[in-house]
């Protein structure tokens, strides 16, 4: 039997990983599933790294942590924080990585490797990779990588139900960057691959 | 969840103080709480809101304390107490373990302090069992009358599973009311027959136990191995067992783990050769569960693993503390392929080389705007000036993040909540045996409340030479913007101070080089001082559409500047960076809370409020 | 970050001047950076800077010297000086709170009075709590009077003066030297007036015990003893019983040991104390400016000369020349100072 969704997304502290992790946990309750969320808060907060995990079940009883080999998805709003969590997971993890650098306390920008360099070591590992830098940098990427990850299908959950749910909690500035992150994706065309990702766990049923 | 659970169970006195993982309990509970009838406040420390919750259980009142794990430990000495002399209404007391250590001084498990203060402790196995928890724990709290401990892990305190829609709040019962006659007395000459009294009620919560509904056992009576999974342990264990196909794996889901519900383990171990027990993070249920099968009458010997054997990561692994399915399902695929002894189980799984060479640390940091890092400037350059090795001592809050590259490492000791002033006390109390270095103590306004004030009056007494610094960003910021005693001005830090007979002195940190001056010529002084750097958090909601600041790029030089790219290199704030592309600094305007502290140190006047 | 020292320019500072003793606290290496901060008796360095080169390392006169530089000092420098007097400020107002003939006061009223001057920065305030600026008026200068004794890091304020032209600066012997270096790499030059000096004073040491006197309701002043290297701490009342004496050998700053100048040689015109009445100054001028500026003055009426005479002049000989030969027995080997070294920066002149 299957185990779970896994769907890890990784950011920095204050970029709104809890929310974006709210918004598929909400999504996923109103589709009748049984979600559960795992978040690091407190010192992690302050501009350090930070993980929050999604697991999508069709029945209750599942722990909130898992390994690894679990994780099937990681959606990461940061480039070093793409690599942070994929160095720990398997090649065969999916990998959103939406957003642009955010320098870590302590290191100039001439520590910082250029993205580009990034993007190519973690393509050359994660089969199934997408790098997605929203336009509007100002704006916290975390609905952005929602509505990315809504247009690929990875999650399984209906795209409408989570628009929904981003328009219901988040409003109408939200609302405008899950589309912006949809719109985005969509014209990458790569909706197919990721697509099965949901279709192989079918929620550990 | 835990916090509507307890409201629902019939809580009406919640008490706590904010630490990370259990802060959102009664911040959750505020919402709940109808205000008439339930009282929910903040305490100054976990002392106090455990005394005031006994008070509370006292006259009647149902009651609820909710703290992270070091929490437990600075009110063990009252609750010790509170054991002894039993309670009048049910009182439980949340402890929110921390058990990887990612936001606390120590690794955390409650359950050796429910076993030293002789105190039943419940560890619900999963979201669906905290309501129950709750009910059961009252019940057994006034059936025993004594506090029980109920332990949460981070998989419960920061996880979130769906929870019934409409729960029902009892509605309001007697007004409380303490009963004068019926005295409570912790007295020395009662102390050995309260002892008694108290082993007898413990007997009767651990009889309880054997037959409460939290545990449940599953799988065949002939199975050769027992897994017992304690609180949300049994999660990770049942998803191991299912994923090997059940065979042969019986597994008693534990949630009562102080006292052991010896009847309930007995029956379930019946002829299985080995015990695996799965719990974080300590060998807390391992270590008794040996004491329950050193019992056993013959032949009937499993033995028992777990993390001390092994079999799981040990305390000393920095895996320890962070279970997951595939753990367990190792752990069980060693216990059954080996008949002596456990294997050691690897560090985590090398991460990948390629990418651990591209991967930067990421330290927590400031957040833009913060006054804090103005005030650590200012200390950082104080301790410049005064030279001599004078050092810091610092504290737990967010400007303990003085201990990292964010607060330019600034402080040189650190303990836990409450700790600079005494320590920094220790050291000046050294002068007359030669003791020749400055030293200065770093504490915020909710941790002075909390637990520098003894330390502060002993300073006071002693005329020592010391220099504290209180950090006032007007709320407890760290935990989730918490109020505490001094937010709203109902208590004067700089009252109390004067009021001891400590000279205190007032400061305006984003004002850096008068205040660093100022605490440098305060550190040679010979005698007590308090500064209290005011300034509010940039996070308060009442600072609102701060106007950011801007680079002019015709006045910034760049690189080519003798101030070797100042802002971005050396101040720190996440919103000030560096273009190489065009050899300029900038601000992020998104994230620019508008400070001003990069303005002050440009050398060529290129920072300045951005105008409409 | 404490303890981090980065690298390049700072760091060379830091090894070889600040951290080394040899730190005069003139002031030259700071107020151009956010790094470096003056600080009253002290410079200190705040942050870590990784530059190469920078403004400190080529300001700090410490760092200049070297061998050509012993050689360029003329065996005795009073051979070089342009006039030689005894004098004393004429208006009794010159001479409140001076230690000795209020001269120093006398010119630089006159030059802010005459409009030859803007502004003076020097140090003033009260002898346990100086505090250093640019005085504007007669007023404010003669309210700075009296010698404080050290060293304060005033150069560090001319970095923020655009135009130095209408500006005197009082200072003491290493801070003229600093300044020449200063001034080539500017377009203006300040007028500076060279204090004498045998050795100055730990000012934060002698903040301390001046102000373990506040005891005293009255202002206390500072003056030199009857002994040389000695000072007596007063009421400024005018009540002559002294408070406290002590010993200036232990607080005379390290880096003054290997300083060979005791005449300000680098400054337009000198100012000292005159041995022979304690109530009168001795004034040496050393460059065309500082000639004119004392004529003008003498010509006003605001100081009254008379010239140096050959025993006075050959007191001030043997005084520089002592100087110079400790400064050259320093100059080899470790540069710090124990008790004998101190005893002979105040050793009476033979004479």
């Amino acid at each position: 039997m299957t185990p779970p969704l896994g769907i890890r997304i990784a950011g920095v502290g204050g970029q709104g990983a809890s929310r974006a992790a709210g918004v598929l946990a909400a999504a996923a309750l109103q589709s009748g599933l049984f979600p559960t969320v795992l978040e690091g808060r407190g010192l992690a907060v302050r501009g350090g790294a930070v993980n929050v995990l999604v697991r999508l079940a069709g029945k209750t009883g599942h722990a909130p942590r898992c390994a690894p080999g679990d994780v099937h998805v990681i959606v990461a709003l940061e480039p070093m924080e793409a690599v942070r969590a994929a160095m720990w997971h398997r090649p065969d993890t999916a990998l959103l990585v939406v957003g642009t650098p955010v320098l870590p306390a302590g290191v100039f920008h001439d520590r910082y490797p250029v993205p580009a360099a990034i993007a190519s070591c973690l393509q050359q590992r994660h089969s199934r990779s997408l790098f997605v830098v929203p336009a509007d940098c100002r704006r916290p990427p975390n609905l952005f990588a929602v509505g990315a990850l809504a247009c690929l299908g990875a999650t399984g959950l209906d795209r409408m139900v989570i628009r929904m749910t981003v328009e219901r909690e988040m409003g109408p500035d939200g609302l405008a960057d899950f589309d912006a992150g949809w719109r985005d994706v969509a014209a990458l065309g790569k909706q197919d691959a990721w697509r099965s990702i949901a279709e192989q766990s079918a929620f550990g049923c | 969840m835990i916090a509507r659970a307890g409201i629902a169970a019939g809580a009406r006195f919640i008490s706590g103080y904010p630490g990370s993982p259990s802060s959102e309990i009664l911040d959750h509970a505020q919402r709940y709480a109808d205000a008439a009838t339930i009282q929910v406040e903040w305490a100054v420390n976990e002392m106090v809101a455990l005394q005031t919750a006994a008070a509370a259980s006292h006259a009647g009142m149902r009651a609820i304390v909710a703290m992270k794990h070091n929490g437990l430990a600075v009110c063990l000495d009252f609750l010790e107490s509170l054991a002894y002399t039993g309670i009048g209404a049910g009182l439980l007391l949340i402890s929110c373990d921390d058990t990887q250590g990612t936001m606390s001084g120590t690794k955390g498990d409650a359950r050796p302090y429910a076993r030293l203060g002789k105190l039943p402790c419940i560890e619900p196995c999963s979201h669906d069992q905290i309501a129950d928890a709750m009910t059961t724990g009252f019940a057994l709290s006034e059936r025993c009358h004594i506090p029980i401990i109920i332990r949460s892990t981070t998989a419960l305190s920061h996880g979130s599973a769906p929870a019934p829609a409409h729960m029902h709040y009892p509605q309001s019962a007697d007004p409380p009311a303490f009963d004068p006659t019926d005295r409570v007395l912790d007295f020395p000459p009662m102390v050995p027959s309260l002892r008694t009294d108290l082993a007898g009620r413990l007997r009767q919560a651990a009889a309880s136990f054997d037959d409460a509904a939290l545990n449940t056992v599953e799988g065949s009576p002939d199975a050769e191995l027992l897994v017992v999974g304690v609180g949300t342990g049994s999660l990770y264990a049942r998803e191991a067992i299912t994923a090997l196909g059940d065979a042969g794996i019986r597994l008693v889901a534990l949630a009562t783990v102080w006292p052991l519900p010896r009847k309930l383990l007995e029956a379930a171990i019946g002829q299985a050769r080995s015990i695996l027990v799965v719990e974080d993070a300590e060998p807390f249920v391992e270590a008794a569960i040996k004491e329950i099968v050193a019992d056993l009458p013959d032949p009937i010997h499993p033995r028992v693993r777990g993390r001390d054997s092994g079999d799981l990561p040990g305390p000393d692994s920095s895996l320890c503390g962070i279970l997951d399915r595939q753990q367990v399902i190792d752990a069980i695929r060693s216990v059954l392929t080996e008949t002596t002894g456990g294997s050691v189980v690897p560090e985590p799984g090398a991460p990948n080389a390629a990418l651990q060479s591209l991967v930067l640390p990421r330290a927590p940091a400031l957040c833009a705007g913060c006054p804090h890092r103005s005030s650590l400037l200012s200390v950082q350059a104080a301790i410049a000036m005064v030279g001599e090795d004078a050092f810091v001592v610092g504290d737990i809050g967010c400007y303990g993040l003085g201990a990292g590259p964010s607060g330019y490492n600034v402080i040189n000791v650190l303990h836990n909540m409450g700790a600079s002033v005494g320590v920094a006390l220790g050291f000046a109390s050294l002068r007359p045996l030669g003791f020749r270095q400055r030293v200065l103590a770093l504490v915020g306004d909710s941790t002075i409340l909390h637990a520098g004030l003894p330390a502060l009056v002993q300073a006071a007494a002693n005329r020592a030479p010391l220099l504290v610094v209180v950090l006032d960003n007007g709320v407890t910021a760290m935990t989730g913007l918490q109020p505490n005693p001094a937010t709203d001005g109902a208590v004067r830090i700089e009252a109390i101070c004067t009021g001891m007979g400590i000279e205190t002195i007032t400061l305006d940190p984003l004002d850096v080089h008068r205040t660093a001056l100022c605490l440098a010529e305060c550190m040679w002084r010979d005698e007590p001082m308090v500064a209290v750097l005011r300034s509010p958090c940039a996070l308060l909601p009442t600072a609102i559409d701060p106007i950011p600041f801007a680079v002019d790029h015709d006045r910034c030089i760049g690189s080519g500047c003798g101030c070797d790219r100042f802002c971005a290199r050396v101040l720190g704030c996440p919103a000030n960076l560096f273009d190489e592309a065009i050899d300029r600094a900038y601000i992020d305007t998104a994230l620019c809370n508008g400070c001003g502290l990069c303005a002050e140190f440009c050398p060529t006047g290129a920072i300045a409020e951005m105008r409409a | 970050m404490a303890g981090d020292r980065g690298s390049g320019a700072l760091q060379r500072l830091r090894d070889r001047v600040i951290d080394a003793g040899q730190c005069t606290n003139c002031g030259a290496c700071a107020g151009t950076c956010p790094y470096l901060r003056p600080l009253g008796n002290r410079i200190v360095s705040l942050h870590a800077c990784t530059l190469e080169t920078g403004h400190c390392t080529v300001a700090c006169p410490q760092l200049a010297a070297g061998p050509e530089r012993d050689d360029a000092i003329p065996v005795s420098p009073l051979d070089r000086v342009l006039t030689a007097h005894c004098a004393k400020a004429v208006d009794p107002e010159d001479r409140t709170g001076a230690q000795n003939g209020g001269v120093v006061t006398a010119l630089l009223a006159f030059g802010l009075m005459s409009g030859r001057l803007d502004g003076v920065l020097a140090v003033g305030g009260s002898p346990s709590a100086p505090t250093y600026g640019i005085a504007r008026s007669p007023a404010e200068i003669r309210a700075m009077a009296g010698s404080k004794f050290s060293v304060f890091p005033t150069l560090a304020e001319t970095h923020r003066i655009p135009d130095l032209s209408r500006l005197a600066i009082v200072v003491l012997p290493c801070q003229a030297e600093a300044l020449r270096g200063l001034t080539t790499r500017r377009s203006t030059k300040p007028l500076v007036i060279g204090l004498k000096c045998n050795g100055a004073l730990d000012s934060r040491v002698l903040q301390q015990r001046l102000r373990s006197h506040r005891a005293a309701a009255a202002p206390i002043r500072l003056d030199r003893g009857s002994s040389p290297g000695s000072f007596e701490i007063r009421r400024a009342d005018g009540d002559m019983t002294p408070m406290d004496r002590f010993d200036g050998t232990a607080m005379t700053m390290p880096a003054c040991a290997g300083c060979s100048d005791l005449l300000a040689e680098a400054s337009d015109l000198m100012v000292g104390h005159d041995d022979a009445d304690a109530s009168g100054n001795v004034v040496l001028t050393w460059t065309r400016p500082g000639q004119a500026f004392w004529d003008a003055a003498v010509t006003a009426g605001r100081v009254k000369p008379r010239p140096l005479t050959e025993l006075g002049l050959a007191r001030l000989r043997r005084e520089a020349h002592a100087k110079r030969q400790r400064a050259a027995r320093h100059s080899t080997g470790p540069r710090h100072l124990d008790a004998d070294n101190g005893s002979a920066l105040w050793a009476d002149v033979p004479g």
